[in-house]
């Protein structure tokens, strides 16, 4: 049982970089941190690798409390964004590196060396040095040197932030397949949502002062705790617009400050009847905004009309900016779709997708 | 405003090891006020094409030409091109409206004009709060704001943007080219723009520019280079999950062709566009390009379809990314992110027979 | 025109250039030309270029005296001797400065070791001989001179040092720390090899300072130790002083450097670009 837990870890005095965070990674999770960057999700691997001194909490890894045990005698493998390979040595002498510092014999480092760089396919370049091969390969040795260590716990930050979309895909592919980083407890760090819920047995979103949601990948996504995780995960955001709630003809509905309308599903309309409050956010996911040729029924939908501002056809679809009423929205729409600006467009979204987020702390009230 | 023309353009640096051929045989018209993106990986020679458009480096041979004016033995202020760079390359030491209005003071506009053009700028940039501040206060989408609008004050005869949205995260980089977009359409003067990164160029372009080994691969629109990428490297790198490749023998008799992947029993069924191409050359081998956005778990009218077994489902937000094997062969499709499947699981695919873009396996050329 | 001018710009550096090798090479050539004289050639009032008599004897001749090459090897003693000190203390001391004392007390710190070398040496130099040979191995030593010259290349040394840890990130000790090596084995693991070529250009100056001393040397020294820059002025004969032996002597005495810099070269242009972190 090799088990991370931290308990109610701070770090920072006058501004609060990690304020009472506690978390329980079991062996064999596979835990993401996503968050924007500077939000302090380096300085989280820091305290838990033992590079950064904690003001107040623990660390405890397998039982033991480590919070003051140096980072040599705590078995825990970073990989660092920079990756912090040894200039001077050679890819082998990188990878053989947490070997060495316990004084195993010469041909069994060079066995387990040879294991991983099969593994990671980089045991062509054993001979080479860190500026002679590219970005990914770099990234490869970086967690070669890592794994090599059979550590309790794998921290790993940003590792694959850096590179080519191609790459990226191939490596996120690699960390699903390493039984290795399977067996221990793990925590990545990453500011890329996708790169999150793809790869997280668990999602942690970070925000200002610690972890704002703990859940499923799914979970994290569909049902956003507050507006700033809804904002984060997702890519355009998440179109989120202040409003009041008011009664329109037995239903409710939530108007903007532009005078933007929407109405409430009834399935929601409860919920936010008994908050007794009239100001309220409202969080529409551009995937869930459609647009619909002029004569279509509305099957449950709500139908509005907008103009097109802006719009952009990216890799695998477009992004639409409309504006509807004097308020701005995202829309993904398909690739093969063309928009001229000041085009008039029909869009359609379904209110039962709706999230609705207290106005004053962004807390997702139908949760 | 101009329109820039690039004929047979050449640069060849020496080096220890003999010549280098960075650029070759380059042509390339971009029209007055269009938004051009030359992309390519490290070295393919974009940045040496970017450098003798601005005058930074000697043509070895050829005409790099501004509106049918030969440009080639004018230094780079008398050919009045702006330029943003990678590193923003900001002044420290000056205020923001300082650097802004720096290229300015180089020409010697009158204070008036000089304070007014600042203003300009700095509304359409949306940093007209920042103008007192200098540039270690701002935050790197800030500054990369104010190296745009050091090159927008000059109202240039073109604008060379080189790999300016590189060091932002992704967030901001999405909403730099929404803004970049915006600001082009105001604008409306002749851009190119450098970058290795597909999505940045397809989002902001009116046509794009492929390079490879100091090669012109492909200049051409977004839809051009999605359905009818020249050659094997456009079809790679451009589009996002990578476009899958699959090795095929071309099986069966006219009636009945089919292409089968080596080291599996999936058989892609050309279209009949495809088959007579195929007969056309006469290939007996063909390698296979479908895209992933392409491939679908939902059957549809003229859709074929294939069976074979997940080894990941990757869950993105927006959608899924299915990877299915069959053999030695994988296959990565997108699905919506509603549908869930386990890891060795059977999953039947559907693909559109036309979305398969077939290439000739010795040359690499697309053909059909 | 800009293109014109770049081509101007470069002619005239090159000339430039030019004109400014003449100007350093010209003295060696004097010296070497002056050494192949005989002494009554050195005098004559329109000197000559080229000696009208070789005399490649005076090369010979510096050495029939004995005191010359015990000179040199007190030179050899005393400079190498002081680089090594000067390089252990100063390491560890710039190491210190650039990873435990960031901030205003390591800069004022680090600052307050460098302007030991502001002062004039020559206000030092009577008391630093008293200092000395008070001792019990007294002025005239290797050992005070070795100690002395730290006076001036350890804050050179440190500071430099110092510059060089700063450039070399931190995250590359942290990994080793990781990888499980104590601070003290992934100093010398990973921190010293980066900065081995920094050591080795403040090796170099060091060790050319000390060659070269010559105030210090003459105040506290000359009878049991005599370096080479104090053996120099021996070479005379009556009131006459034979330029011919001095100018050949001095050759024979840059030779040291000279080779130390041909063999140490190719690891100083290596500098510190190892690229160290991303590519």
């Amino acid at each position: 049982m090799a088990n991370l837990e931290l308990i109610d870890i701070c770090k920072g005095f006058a501004e609060p970089v990690i304020d009472r965070l506690s978390l329980t990674v079991e062996k064999g999770e596979f835990f993401v941190v996503v968050g924007p960057s500077g939000i302090g999700k380096t300085t989280l691997l820091r305290c838990v690798a033992g590079l950064e001194s904690l003001d107040a909490g623990r660390v405890v890894i397998d039982g033991k409390d480590l919070t003051r045990v140096p980072p040599y005698q705590r078995k825990v493998a970073m990989t660092f964004e920079s990756y912090a390979l040894y200039p001077h040595l050679t890819v082998f002498d990188n990878i053989a590196s947490p070997l060495k510092a316990r004084g195993l014999p010469k041909a069994e480092i060079a066995q387990r060396v040879g294991e991983v760089a099969r593994l990671l396919r980089i045991d062509q370049l054993l001979g080479r040095r860190p500026h002679e091969v590219s970005g990914g390969q770099k990234q490869r040795t970086a967690l070669g040197r890592t794994l090599v260590a059979k550590p309790d716990v794998f921290l790993l930050d940003e590792p694959i932030s850096h590179l080519d979309a191609k790459i990226r895909h191939e490596l996120r592919r690699q960390f699903h397949e390493l039984e290795e980083l399977r067996q221990v407890a793990t925590i990545y760090v990453t500011h890329d949502y996708a790169e999150a819920l793809s790869l997280g047995d668990r999602v942690g979103v970070m925000g200002p002062g610690g972890l704002q949601q703990i859940g499923p990948p799914r979970e994290v996504f569909d049902r956003p705790g507050t507006l700033f995780v809804a904002r984060h995960l997702g890519q355009p955001s998440i179109n989120a617009f202040d409003g009041v709630l008011e009664e329109n003809g037995g239903g409710l509905q939530v108007r903007s400050e532009t005078g933007f309308a929407l109405p409430v599903a009834q399935a929601h309309a409860g919920r936010l009847r008994d908050r007794n409050e009239r100001e309220i956010t409202v969080g529409i996911r551009p995937q869930f905004i459609d647009v619909v040729d002029a004569g279509v029924a509305a099957d449950g939908r709500f139908l509005f009309d907008a103009r097109v501002d802006l719009h952009e056809a990216l890799g695998a679809n477009g992004v639409l900016i409309a504006k509807a009423d004097g308020q701005s929205l995202s829309v993904i729409t398909s690739t093969s779709a063309a928009f001229e600006p000041d085009e008039p467009v029909r869009l359609a979204v379904d209110p039962n997708r709706f999230h609705y987020f207290s106005a004053d702390l962004g807390h997702n009230v139908l949760l | 405003m101009a329109q820039v023309t690039l004929t047979d353009v050449n640069k060849v640096y020496p080096s220890r090891h003999g010549p280098v051929h960075a650029v070759e045989d380059l042509n390339l018209t971009v029209e007055d006020g269009e938004f051009v993106a030359l992309l390519g990986p490290s070295g393919c020679g974009k940045t040496s094409t970017l450098r003798m458009i601005v005058g930074l480096e000697a043509i070895t041979s050829g005409t790099v030409a501004f509106d049918g004016q030969p440009m080639n033995d004018l230094s780079p202020e008398q050919r009045n091109v702006a330029m943003a760079f990678e590193t923003y390359a900001l002044y420290p030491t000056f205020t923001i409206a300082d650097n802004l209005g720096f290229p300015l003071d180089v020409r010697n506009v009158d204070k008036v004009e000089r304070k007014r053009r600042i203003d300009a700028v700095a509304k359409m940039l949306r940093i007209e709060h920042l103008l007192g501040s200098r540039p270690r206060q701002l935050s790197g989408g800030e500054q990369q704001r104010v190296s745009l609008g050091r090159a927008l004050i000059r109202e240039p005869a073109a604008f060379i943007l080189d790999e300016v949205m590189s060091h932002l995260d992704a967030h901001l980089k999405f909403q730099m080219l929404f803004e970049l977009r915006r600001i082009h359409q105001s604008v409306g003067r002749t851009t190119i723009y450098v970058t290795h990164d597909q999505m940045e160029a397809l989002a902001l372009s009116d046509r794009v520019a492929v390079m490879s080994n100091a090669r012109l691969q492909q200049f051409g629109t977004r839809d051009e280079l999605y359905d009818r990428p020249a050659n094997r490297f456009v079809a790679d790198f451009i589009g996002e999950p990578p476009t899958n490749f699959l090795e095929a023998q071309v099986d069966g008799a006219d009636g009945a062709m089919a292409l089968a992947v080596d080291g599996t029993d999936l058989r892609f069924q050309p279209d009949p566009e495809r088959l007579a191409a195929i007969r056309r050359d006469g290939l007996k081998r063909v390698s296979i390009g479908i895209r992933p956005q392409n491939i679908s778990v939902h059957p549809g009218p003229d859709k074929a379809a294939l069976t074979a077994r997940v080894v990941l489902d990757e869950f993105l937000g927006e959608q899924s990314i299915v990877t299915v094997a069959s053999g030695d062969a994988q296959i990565r499709l997108t699905a919506p992110p509603e549908f869930q499947v386990a890891p060795g699981e059977d999953v039947t695919f559907h693909y559109r027979p036309s979305d398969v873009m077939v290439f000739d396996p010795q040359t690499e050329v697309f053909v059909a | 025109m800009g293109k014109h001018n770049l081509q101007l710009t470069r002619r005239l550096l090159l000339a430039f250039l030019a004109v400014w090798l003449v100007f350093t090479l010209f003295p060696l050539y004097f010296m070497l030309v002056t050494s192949l004289k005989p002494v009554d050639e050195i005098n004559r009032m329109v000197p000559t270029f080229w000696p009208e008599t070789m005399q490649v004897g005076n090369y010979a001749g510096i050495f029939a005296d004995p005191g010359s090459l015990q000179s040199i090897v007190d030179s050899l003693i005393v400079s190498s001797a002081n680089t090594v000190l000067s390089l252990f203390l100063g390491t560890l001391a710039g190491y210190a400065l650039a990873r435990y004392l960031r901030g205003p007390v390591g800069e004022n710190l680090a600052f307050f070791i460098l302007s030991q070398r502001m002062f004039p040496p020559v206000a030092i130099l009577i008391p630093m001989f008293f200092l000395f040979d008070a001792t019990p191995w007294g002025a005239d030593s290797h050992i005070s001179l070795i100690i002395l010259y730290l006076v001036f290349n350890m804050p050179l040394a440190t500071w430099l040092m110092m510059v060089f840890f700063r450039d070399t990130p931190r995250e590359l000790e942290e990994a080793a720390y990781l990888d499980g090596y104590r601070p003290f084995r992934a100093f010398f693991k990973v921190t010293l090899p980066l900065v081995f070529p920094g050591m080795i250009s403040v090796a170099m100056l060091c060790w050319i300072f000390a060659w070269n001393e010559y105030l210090f040397a003459n105040i506290l020294t000359g009878t049991s130790v005599k370096t080479f820059p104090v053996h120099i002025p021996t070479f005379t004969q009556g009131s006459q002083t034979l330029w011919n032996l001095v100018m050949a002597f001095s050759l024979v005495a840059m030779l040291p450097p000279v080779i130390l810099f041909i063999v140490l070269r190719r690891y100083m242009v290596r500098g510190l670009s190892l690229g160290v972190v991303k590519g």
